[in-house]
């Protein structure tokens, strides 16, 4: 049976592809953010220098054939702190939307199947999530959890989390009357088999977009913090602490704060372009105009 | 009834001759979508005449719509585009025209009046239906706002709104969908069109209403001259209404000619297929539906021979050795067919298998298998912000239904009559009502939630709807395995599977389609799953929700007899819902009418349809037409006046007492109660249970 069943799916996936790739705005983007992903992951071995090697002596260095885009204040290799910012930033992005969209799409699966009173806590609680300014918010609880890069990723997933809860109920909603809901009721299914069973396949398209496009703003979301000195820990690399540092030297030495920050524009510019494509390729509505 | 005209002349004599009001020729349509072209309109030729009424039948899919969006210009180009085929209106030549052209502008809505078949979304719902009825009026006839006002006013009342004046200047959802779709009609006479083209008009509405707007369409093109394209499905419409017709499948013209003629003499065995296939009100009930054979799938046919093939039961060696067929002349003038067999040669072949046709209707019943007492489903009416309860309205009123444990139970009503509601309830989708449901004997809206969920094994429900009501996500065999794995019905994997492949021969499936996704089947297929998945834990009652009427003509009869057939076999009880008065006739022992909640006439379902007792019975099996062009000619046309209401208007006495022709004091103030006229038959009526008696239908 699985021999069968995969050959069908895997013509699907190269469908998928191909309309994924039909605009060839989206290869750019894709291709932007594989880079960055290969980067972060083959750091150690691609960037040139230790990123937290300090050499005084080549403090604010302008750019050199050894050290490509200079150094830094504290003499280390910019290049190389670029190479594993992208570590930092795409983990922390990473995890922090995967957070978000985790407790986002339990929430707002129980408070769209459940609704009534169920839904109406949990709406209102997420609409008072959503009236605080994300950054306000992330600044409290940035108080609350302290520095470092386990609380930034939090910080930054609870603050989204009211996003995938409304897109997740309003989905379920959608669907939760559908006839082959009531067929699955029908037939005695339980609650929990229907939610998760049945209903959450379902519900993923418009949540697997919201996700690319997330990672993207969080990944902005954290050079911010950073900028803002809640970000990670001073040897550590980070885009958003490296344009903190770099900012206040633009004139002298403008590649220190800028290398960082066309990193972000890029990196960010890629998953947004690439959660357009998905979207246009998942949302049923969009199919028939590409 | 009405004149043929023109026919005492040879029929091609008469082609050279009379100069049509719209003719077609050689029209081609074709959309790409992902780089594969689909010809949805393949080569068809056809014409009108003034103040004809001329119907194009056929399935979904056979190109009957594109080819009128195609004459209209209103082909989305891309995805679509029209290769070949010109059209020409009397000396116009439409097909030169450019689609967003001014000279094509005057056209639509000018020379060619359009009614679609959605009235919920054909109007817009921000502008009022007075506006919306000028624009034509003053695009298309050139006169003043003040005078075209006077026009509207005239249109409406033309077409049986009352109070048209006061009325232009409320907006759509103000109302009912009858009522949208006579607006409709009202825009598409406003600029004084030469011919109206109909796509689907009354697809959308009940029984009682569609008659309504036919009429209305027929008496108003009758007056002004119009021609009639009267797009449609239904056999029954075309031979009460239509004088010529054009059968098509496959974007193609299969059969063509006068409608005594095709439904007298069909001569392509697509229609001799379809009129075999669908239930009729004249039917005995033992005569078998024979359905059109439908390969697993359409599309794979082979371009160059006839599209019809694959399932055509008269297939020959000669058919799959020569290309596609011509329109080739029958005996009739006028009359063609596309077939290389002559309609002798069908006949005879039809005379050669026309045993097991007849069906064994005795079945033995026994005790109830379901009861219900006095069940009432009422759902709150909320209004304001704090969405405070401001009433009820209520679905079904006292109703109580007995059905005995082997028979069909048919329940018949049009929109709003809460035959879905009882259902649901049933099945505890409702679990807010008053009454008793008794299955088996237990009380089911006693039940606690976890011995409910043991007991809907043994009720189980096929749904309406074969696309929303399977999974889009999970394979066919996870489907239809489900309530195996929900009520632990098997043990071991192999009893899994092989309880699957059971299942779908049952049903006629291969098993080897086990691992195909819902979208990857038609129709028919998808209700059949529906049907496995539903037959998969034995169940003892399967409640049918309009299994049927979301399926095209020729895949309704293979699950009436698919339906049949499983009773036989598995001793199956049917509580079968729909509003087809002939399927309902086909299929069930006993049946029940109910109108806005209320039964109304309840009878055993011979004695039903010879001699219904209620006034609302008759107008209902008065407004189904009948596939046959010689019987609807001598036919009585009871049209009752009116629409289905809303529920929240329900009238105080009797439900039907503000349609009914024969209403008196007591009607208006009282609720009749059913009372037994004997044979089985109960009736809620004031009239008959004071002896009084009315002409009969």
């Amino acid at each position: 049976m699985k021999s069968s069943g995969t050959k069908p799916s895997t013509s699907k996936i190269r469908k998928f592809f191909k309309r994924l790739f039909a605009r060839k705005i989206v290869i750019f983007g894709a291709v932007l953010v594989v880079v960055f992903v290969l980067a972060a992951l083959l750091a150690p071995y691609i960037s040139p220098h230790d990123p937290y090697k300090q050499n005084l002596k080549l403090s604010f260095a302008k750019p050199s054939a050894q050290h490509v885009l200079g150094n830094d204040e504290l003499g280390r290799d910019i290049f190389s702190r670029i190479i594993y910012g992208a570590r930092t930033s795409l983990a922390i992005g990473f995890v922090a939307v995967m957070i978000a969209a985790g407790c986002g799409i339990l929430l707002g699966l129980v408070a769209g199947y459940l609704g009534g009173m169920v839904n109406s806590v949990i709406s209102r609680v997420m609409d008072a999530l959503m009236s605080i300014p994300a950054i306000m918010l992330s600044l409290g609880l940035g108080i609350i959890f302290g520095a470092g890069m386990t609380s930034l990723m939090i910080i930054l997933g609870l603050a989204t989390v009211p996003t995938y809860t409304r897109l997740m109920s309003a989905q379920v909603l959608a669907i939760r009357n559908s006839d082959f809901i009531n067929a699955e009721r029908v037939l005695g299914a339980s609650n929990i088999r229907i939610m998760f069973s049945h209903i959450l396949p379902n519900c993923l398209s418009p949540i697997i977009v919201l996700f690319t496009m997330n990672i993207g703003g969080t990944i902005l979301a954290e050079a911010s913090l950073s900028f803002l000195g809640l970000g990670v820990k001073a040897p550590m690399a980070s885009w958003g602490a490296m344009v903190n540092e770099g900012y206040s030297r633009l004139i002298t030495n403008p590649v220190f704060a800028l290398a960082p920050g066309i990193c972000i524009m890029l990196l960010v510019l890629g998953f947004n372009i690439l959660g357009d494509g998905l979207r246009d390729v998942l949302d049923p509505r969009l199919r028939g105009s590409i | 009834m009405y004149l043929i005209r023109g026919y005492a002349v040879p029929y091609e004599m008469r082609m050279k001759e009379i100069k049509h009001l719209l003719q077609i020729n050689n029209l081609s349509v074709s959309f790409r979508n992902d780089d594969i072209v689909t010809k949805a309109v393949n080569g068809i030729s056809y014409y009108i005449d003034q103040g004809e009424i001329v119907s194009v039948v056929g399935e979904s899919g056979s190109g009957k719509s594109v080819s009128q969006l195609a004459v209209l210009q209103l082909i989305p180009t891309p995805p679509g585009s029209i290769d070949s085929g010109s059209v020409t209106l009397e000396e116009e030549k439409l097909h030169t025209l450019k689609p967003t052209g001014p000279e094509m502008r005057k056209i639509r809505g000018g020379k060619i009046g359009m009614i679609f078949q959605e009235p919920m979304t054909s109007l817009n719902p921000v502008k009022t239906v007075g506006s919306q009825l000028l624009e034509p009026i003053i695009i298309h006839t050139g006169l003043n706002e003040k005078e075209a006002k006077k026009q509207a006013v005239s249109l409406l009342s033309q077409v049986g709104i009352p109070d048209a004046e006061k009325r232009l200047g409320e907006y759509p959802h103000q109302f009912s969908g009858g009522m949208r779709q006579r607006i409709m009609v009202a825009i598409a006479v406003a600029g004084n069109p030469k011919l109206i083209i109909a796509d689907e008009p009354t697809t959308a509405l009940d029984v009682t209403t569609q008659a309504q707007i036919l009429e209305l369409l027929k008496s108003i093109t009758m007056r002004h001259g119009t021609a009639l394209l009267l797009v449609t499905h239904n056999l029954g419409i075309v031979a009460r209404y239509a004088q010529r017709i054009y059968v098509m499948y496959a974007g193609r013209i299969v059969e063509s000619g006068r409608s005594q003629d095709i439904f007298a003499h069909p001569s392509h065995p697509y229609t001799r297929g379809l009129l075999n296939a669908i239930p009729r009100l004249d039917d005995s009930k033992e005569r078998k539906l024979q359905p059109i054979d439908a390969p697993d799938k359409i599309s794979t046919h082979d371009e160059e021979r006839c599209p019809f093939l694959p399932r055509c039961k008269y297939r020959c060696d000669m058919c799959s050795h020569q290309g596609i067929p011509d329109l080739t002349a029958t005996a009739e003038d006028g009359h063609f067919a596309a077939c290389y067999l002559s309609r002798e040669v069908l006949d005879n072949l039809d005379k050669n298998n026309c045993e097991a046709n007849r069906i064994d209707r005795r079945k033995p019943f026994t005790d109830h298998i379901l009861e219900i007492e006095n069940l009432s489903v009422h759902f709150p009416i909320k209004r304001g912000i704090l969405r405070m309860n401001a009433g009820k309205l209520t679905a079904v009123d006292q109703v109580s239904i007995k059905i005995k444990r082997g028979e069909t139970y048919g329940l018949v009503g049009e929109s709003g009559c809460g035959k879905t509601t009882i259902a649901t309830s049933i099945m505890r989708l409702i679990t807010d009502n008053e009454g008793e449901i008794i299955f088996n004997n237990l009380h089911l809206n006693r039940l606690k939630a976890s011995e409910l969920r043991r007991q809907r094994r043994k009720i189980q429900m096929i749904f309406q709807d074969p696309y929303s009501s399977l999974n889009p996500r999970k394979s066919a065999g996870t489907l239809v395995g489900e309530p195996l794995k929900i009520h632990k019905l098997v043990s071991t994997r192999t009893a899994y599977e092989s309880r699957l492949d059971e299942l779908f021969t049952l049903v006629g499936l291969s098993p080897s389609l086990k691992t195909r996704v819902a979208h990857e089947f038609s129709g028919g297929q998808r209700q059949r799953l529906g049907i496995a998945r539903a037959l998969a834990s034995n169940p003892d009652l399967i409640v049918c929700d309009e299994p049927i009427s979301a399926l095209d003509v020729s895949i309704q009869a293979q699950i009436i007899n698919l339906l049949e057939d499983l009773q036989q076999e598995l001793g199956l009880t049917y509580l079968f819902i729909a509003h087809d008065l002939s399927v309902v006739k086909h299929i069930s022992d006993t049946i029940t009418v109910m109108y806005l909640g209320k039964i109304v006439e309840t009878a055993p379902c011979d004695e039903l349809y010879g001699n219904p007792l209620h006034p609302y019975t008759q107008a209902l099996l008065a407004a189904v037409p009948i596939p046959d062009p010689m019987i609807e000619q001598t036919r009585e046309k009871i049209i009752i006046s009116g629409e289905v209401i809303s529920l929240m208007n329900r009238p105080a006495g009797c439900c039907f007492s503000d349609r009914c022709p024969y209403t008196m004091d007591i009607c208006r103030e009282q609720v009749p109660p059913g009372k037994n006229y004997g044979k089985d038959h109960e009736v809620a009526c004031f009239k008959l249970s004071q002896g009084m008696n009315y002409p009969q239908a």
